[in-house]
């Protein structure tokens, strides 16, 4: 299962979630499905919410279990 | 989202299946076929005996598509990028604003295929060995697509609860 840090990037720049949505160009559900980890985005999308929220694809998405390997 | 038609759709569509069936089910109740030899034959309806029923399914067929149109009508003022016709090919239920609607949209569609596939060969051999009437074939086959826009709406709303 995919990972993220998308609520707690998104929280740390003060971005709601519609905001987040419109900056790169998906609907608000998408971001809440994505949070949730019930949705996995393309390479295109992961990149441009990496860019949005000012981190790389690798610190904002990750492979379930693999956080605790590289702990 | 909830009020974007797109995703009530289904419901208005069922809701006419339904209207339909009750409708073929009054007329194919009352009406009286009578054959005159090979070539001929007369159809009379009698709407004595269920002219209340008549009455009932008429106005809830014209109320239904009455606030069908105003739905219709209201959804295209507020969504101007998203019109709605009945008349596109394409069905208007589909979701397909981004990747995430996109998926859906793919499930959707998987589930009623997948529906199509085993139900329609079933009701053709009930069809074949079953003696039924033709009321209850149209009827059969109206429960069909009442049961498509049943297994779309309930994959669709999974992702447009929250609000």
């Amino acid at each position: 299962m995919l990972k993220n840090r998308v609520r707690e990037l998104r929280a740390r720049h003060d971005f709601t979630q519609i905001e987040l949505a419109k900056r790169v160009g998906v609907t608000r559900q998408t971001i809440g499905f994505i949070e949730k980890g019930e949705f996995s985005p393309s390479v295109t999308l992961s990149l441009k919410l990496a860019r949005e929220l000012g981190c790389s694809i690798n610190e904002l998405f990750w492979l379930e279990g693999e956080e605790e390997d590289e702990k | 989202m909830k009020s974007d038609m797109r995703v009530t759709f289904p419901l208005w569509m069922m809701c006419f299946i339904l209207l339909i069936a009750m409708s073929i089910y009054l007329i194919g109740t009352t009406a009286l076929i009578e054959g005159h030899g090979a070539d001929e034959f007369t159809f009379s309806i009698s709407m004595e005996s269920n002219l209340t029923l008549f009455a009932i399914l008429l106005v809830l067929i014209w109320g239904t598509l009455i606030s069908f149109i105003i739905k219709l009508l209201k959804h295209n003022r507020i969504y101007p990028d998203k019109k709605l016709s009945p008349l596109y090919l394409k069905p208007p239920e589909y979701l397909e604003d981004d990747e995430l609607f996109q998926q859906s949209t793919g499930h959707a569609t998987k589930k009623v295929y997948t529906f199509f596939v085993t139900a329609i060969p079933i009701l053709a051999v009930l069809y074949l060995v079953l003696p039924i009437g033709k009321m209850w074939m149209v009827i059969g086959i109206l429960l069909l697509g009442f049961m498509q826009y049943l297994i779309y709406y309930l994959e669709i709303r999974k992702y447009v609860t929250e609000e």
